[in-house]
Parts: C-alpha cells; structure tokens; sequence
C-alpha cells in the first residue's frame, strides 16, 4: 500500500502553554512494498509520525493518502480500515490487557469476526514468529511476564491481524540479541511473503542497516536526511550532529582506510556485516593451489 | 589486596506466586559478590531473572530462600529498608517514567524532601548531583524538554543526591539514540572512576560490557558464567547457544577464524582495525 504525506504538521496540545509543534510539513512517499527504516534522536517525531498512520493521531494540517484513502484535520481513517495498519507501539506492555497470552493475542482477530479455528491457528502461529512456545506461554498473564517476553506478546497480537502495512516503534528494545535476530528475520520473512509495506524504527543503526531498503531520517519534527542505507551512512558528520551513528562496519571499515594505501582501500558499500566479513575472507584467504 | 565485598548473594533462590497461587521458580540457588567500587555488567536472555536480581538487591523483593547482604545488611532486616534503598538506585528503561518533578531541579529534590533533608544541605546536594551528571545548566528546565539521554542523566542525579554505594542501571538506555546510550554509559564510567560508586549494568548490549571489570551471564535463573570481558566475550559459542552475542570485534574475529583466518583475541574494534590491516599488509 502506497503512503504519502503532503504537508502534514502536528501540534500536541493546540491553544494550552503546552503546545508543541512535534511535525513540521512533512512531505514523503513510501512506495507499496517497500521496508522503510526510521532513525532520528529521542524527541524527534518518530512516534508521532508513525501514529497517524492508524488514526490514533490526525495531522493539523496536511492530507495524508494511505492506498486509496485520504486523512485530513478534517477527514479521518475509517474504522473498517484500521485493520489494514498494524502498530505496535513503542511501550507495547501498554498494549496487553486480557487476562492470558492466548486471548490478548486472539483478540484482534476474532473482533473482526474470523472463525475461530482460523483464529487459534493464526495465534499459535503468530507466538512462534516472535520465539515464544505457544502451548508454556498460552494460558499465562501477559502482565506476569519479563519486560523482553511481554514486548514479543504485542508483536504476535499485531501479527496476527494480518495487516497490508506493518509499523513496529522500536519492536526490539529490550529483548536479548537472538529475540532480536528471531523477531526481525520473522517480520522480514513476512514482508516479503506477504508484500507487506513496513516502517521499522529503531535505534539501532545496524537494524537498520540490515533490514531497510530506504531510511528516513528525522530531526527535530522535519526529515533530515533520506534515502537508501549506502547514501546515508555516508553522511557520518551529518548523523554524529543529529545524536545519530553510523553502523559498526561503516566505522570499522573508515578506520581502516585511514590505515592501509589507497590501492588496499575497502569499499565504502560494506555497511553490513556479513557483507563486510566475505570482503574480508576473500581478501585474506590464501588462493588455492591449482 | 582483596576488596571488600559490597553485596552479596548466598544461596538465593526466588518464586513468583502465579494467578492461580502456583509457585513460579525464578532464582536457582544463586551466589553472587559485587567488590566495592567495581563496575559490573549483567547480561542473560528475557526472563533469566536480571530484574529480579536487581529488585532483590533494594529489598523490593524477598529472598524465599538464602541471604542477600547489602552494606552489611541482611535485606531481611526491616528496620534497615530504607536505609538499603537509599544506598541501592535504581534507573529503568523507560525515561518518561523516571521523572517525577516539573523541573529538573524539583526531580532531584523529590527523594531528598521525602527523606527530610534541610533545605541548606539540599540545595548542595542538588547542586553537587546535576554538577555529577552534567546537567547543572538544566537547573529549570522541565523535564519533558529534554531528550531521552538528559533524562535518564537527571534520574541519575536524582539518586545521586541520596549518596548511594551502589546504582543499578535496568536496561537504562534501551529507549536511548546512540548518542543517549553514549552519554548515559561515559556517566556511569565516570561516576565509577571518579566518584567510586559501584555500579551494576544490566544490559543486552554486549558492546556495553567491554569495559566492565566484572561479567555476569545469567541462564534461566542461574549464574551460568562470569569472570573478565576477555573471559566471557571468548566463550562465543556458550553465549549464542543460550540466545546471547558478543561484541562486534570479538564476532568479526570469530568469524574470519572460523574460516581459517586466525587472530589475537580482541574486544575493540581498534584493535581489530590493528590486526587486519597487519595482516592485509603483509599478505
Ligand atoms: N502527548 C504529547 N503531548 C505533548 N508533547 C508530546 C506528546 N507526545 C510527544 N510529545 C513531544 O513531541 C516531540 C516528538 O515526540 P515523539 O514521541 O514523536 O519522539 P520520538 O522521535 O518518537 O522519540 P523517542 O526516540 O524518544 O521515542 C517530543 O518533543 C515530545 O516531547
Ligand atoms: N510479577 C511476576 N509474576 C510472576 N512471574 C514473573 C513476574 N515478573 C517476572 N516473572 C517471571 O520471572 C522470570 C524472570 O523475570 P525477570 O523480569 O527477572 O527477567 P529479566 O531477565 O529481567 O528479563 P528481560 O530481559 O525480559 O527484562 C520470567 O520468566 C518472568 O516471566
Ligand atoms: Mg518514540
Ligand atoms: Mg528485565
């Protein structure tokens, strides 16, 4: 599904000693299908932005365009719709409250009226992507459960609805590296079976090094920076002033430049690690004996 | 010279009582030391019991079984409650829920009022804790102005006001851009060095660890290795078989090693930078 922002700002608390203009004329277009990843410092707008794509947030001025429907101040998602858009929020444990794994996550699903065979089929499946054994963790309170674990109950409740457009906020903070790992290669596997089109945000540069496509980068309510991950990580200063980094290879990989002869150079394109490992074997492995 | 020993766990084990007043077993018969001015990193998978750990350190939670001392404490003590969570700070994950004040300043006043400071001695320890973070500019600014780094910065201050021995950092900068994670990790080292406060950082950054003295893994509820940075970081198999990583350096060196390519063991990436140019070099 194509998204598009034209002009769209948003204002928290209009008109009170609070306000604050938290996006300012936003224009951008996400092609469909596309996995689009989304860096910026704490308090740049990243929540906000992602937030009016599910209507829980409407633009104070601007039009967004979500497939064929269009959001206004005026004109908002329709209800019918919001199923298309899954969200998980950046404090997901805020988005539990049935009294068992099992129903928190069946519970979007069997709201919009699927059988409930269908249903239970999607949650088990749902609970294995995001690396939890649905038959240990099924009839537990999802509010007895670690900080990591509850995070992965609200990425299989999303799941499992089955949306054209997934937008994670953070999906990862807070689990161990394998939940990492499992998680991500999950929801990438997904979106390409599915032709999903995803917005991941993150911190972590190396996610998104690795997952996305095209990153937007966001800067105190604007985007500062966009374009494939190659382009931007090559923009080490720019990054550094926005609180940003570059990943660990676009950092091993200047370094050593700085220390070999222009003709040993090491491509600037090594932004990903196996990548940069391979480069690596096949400079230093001795050619075989014929 | 053998330190002195700050807190201690001997023998604990700890169960949850479930919904349905089932025990939950969590802790397995753990036993830990934290030396006095040492800085540890404790690493483990989603539910290994990190946060149970750390809650069982400030007496949130009781031992069921085994003996916890904190400053020569016995967390059991009720009459030293306070006096243990004055010494033991804790910051979380989440920065917008560590604030409590409408200024930075009110925020670090908060545990001080409550503990009945005067108001001369209060305003130099708010003054000597903002100055300890880096944050005396903020004096009045509000809280929700600042990003997520600053944030997590002042809850620190608002602890150290309190002067405590110890603070644990709970995947502190989890929700932090790198540059937050940055600032909020530069602090601890520095409290640390400089300050002698013992600090203990829970985390599922292995990068973080690096520069501890001490590594703890925790395994579903039990101690499953600890020792040096080079210690633990070598074991790379043992750590990715139990759902953990290691640094990058220590995980591009595996890999080039696994192939055949071998190199010092390393942890930082300089050194690494070091070695393979060496050896591109004089291929
Ligand atoms: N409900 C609200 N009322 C008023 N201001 C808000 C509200 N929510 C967010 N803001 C402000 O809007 C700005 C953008 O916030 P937002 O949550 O979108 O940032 P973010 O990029 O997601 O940050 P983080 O990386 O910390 O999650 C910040 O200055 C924030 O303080
Ligand atoms: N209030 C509770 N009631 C029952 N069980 C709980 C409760 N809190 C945690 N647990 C269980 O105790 C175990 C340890 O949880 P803990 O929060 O200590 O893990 P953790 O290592 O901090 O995990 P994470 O990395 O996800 O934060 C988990 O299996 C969890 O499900
Ligand atoms: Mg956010
Ligand atoms: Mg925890």
């Amino acid at each position: 599904m194509q998204i598009t922002f034209d002009k769209v700002s948003h204002i928290y608390g209009k008109g009170t000693p609070f306000e604050r203009l938290a996006l300012q004329e936003i224009s951008l277009t996400i092609p469909s299908g596309s996995f689009v990843g989304i860096i910026g410092q704490t308090g740049s707008g990243k929540s906000t932005l992602i937030q009016h794509l599910n209507g829980l947030l409407s633009p104070s001025s601007g039009r967004i365009q979500l497939g064929d429907v269009e959001i206004t101040s005026s004109k908002r998602m329709p209800h019918v719709r919001r199923r298309d858009i899954g969200l998980v929020f950046q404090y997901p444990e805020h988005q539990l409250f049935e009294e068992t794994v099992a129903k928190d996550v069946s519970f979007g699903p069997l709201n919009f009226d699927l059988p409930v065979e269908m249903v239970e089929s999607r949650t088990r499946e749902s609970l294995e992507v995001v690396g939890l054994d649905y038959e240990a963790i099924k009839d537990r309170s999802p509010f007895q459960l670690s900080g990591g674990q509850m995070r992965r109950v609200a990425i299989a409740g999303v799941l499992a609805m089955q949306p054209k457009v997934l937008v994670l906020d953070e999906p990862t903070a807070g689990l161990d590296p394998a939940g990492r790992k499992a998680i991500l290669e999950g929801i990438y596997r997904i979106h390409r079976e599915q032709g999903l089109t995803t917005l991941l945000v993150t911190h972590s540069m190396e996610e998104a090094a690795s997952y996305a496509d095209y990153l937007l980068v966001m800067a105190d309510g604007k985007v500062a920076l966009q374009g494939p991950p190659r382009e931007v990580f090559e923009q080490v200063d720019l990054l550094k002033q926005l609180s940003l980094d570059v990943p660990e290879t676009v950092t091993l990989v200047s370094r050593m430049n700085q220390s070999l002869p222009d003709n040993e150079h090491l491509p600037h394109s090594l932004y990903r690690e196996e990548e940069l490992i391979d480069h690596l074997l096949k400079r230093l492995s001795v050619p075989k004996e014929r | 010279m053998k330190e002195e020993s700050l807190l201690a766990f001997r023998d604990v084990s700890f169960s949850y009582d479930g919904e349905e007043g089932q025990r939950i077993p969590v802790l397995k018969s753990v036993d830990l030391t934290i030396e006095k001015g040492s800085f540890v990193s404790v690493l483990g998978h989603n539910g290994s019991g990190k946060s149970t750990l750390a809650k069982l350190m400030n007496a949130l939670l009781l031992p069921e079984k085994g003996t916890i001392i904190v400053s020569g404490f016995d967390t059991k003590n009720e009459e030293m409650l306070w006096e243990i969570r004055r010494h033991v700070g804790m910051v979380f994950q989440n920065p917008d829920n560590q604030i409590v004040g409408a200024t930075v300043e009110d925020d670090v006043a908060f545990g001080l009022e409550n503990m009945g400071v005067d108001p001369g001695e209060m305003r130099k320890r708010i003054d000597e804790a903002l100055h300890s973070v880096g944050m005396e500019k903020y004096l009045m600014a509000q809280p929700h102005r600042l990003s997520g780094g600053q944030k997590q910065r002042v809850a620190i201050a608002g602890i150290m006001a309190m002067r405590p021995s110890l603070i644990i950092l709970d995947e502190a900068t989890a929700m932090l851009d790198p540059q937050g994670r940055q600032e909020v990790m530069d602090l601890a080292r520095r409290l640390n060095r400089e300050e002698g406060i013992t600090i203990i950082n829970i985390t599922h950054f292995p990068e973080e660890a690096v520069f501890s003295d001490h590594v703890t893994v925790m395994n579903a509820g039990e101690v499953l290795l600890e020792g040096s940075p080079h210690d633990v970081f070598s074991q790379v198999e043992r750590l990715q078989s139990v759902g953990l990583d290691v640094p990058f350096a220590v995980r591009v060196r595996h890999a080039l090693a696994a192939k055949g390519i071998e190199l010092p063991f390393v942890l930082h990436q300089e050194e690494l930078v070091e070695h393979v140019c060496r050896l591109l070099l004089t291929k």
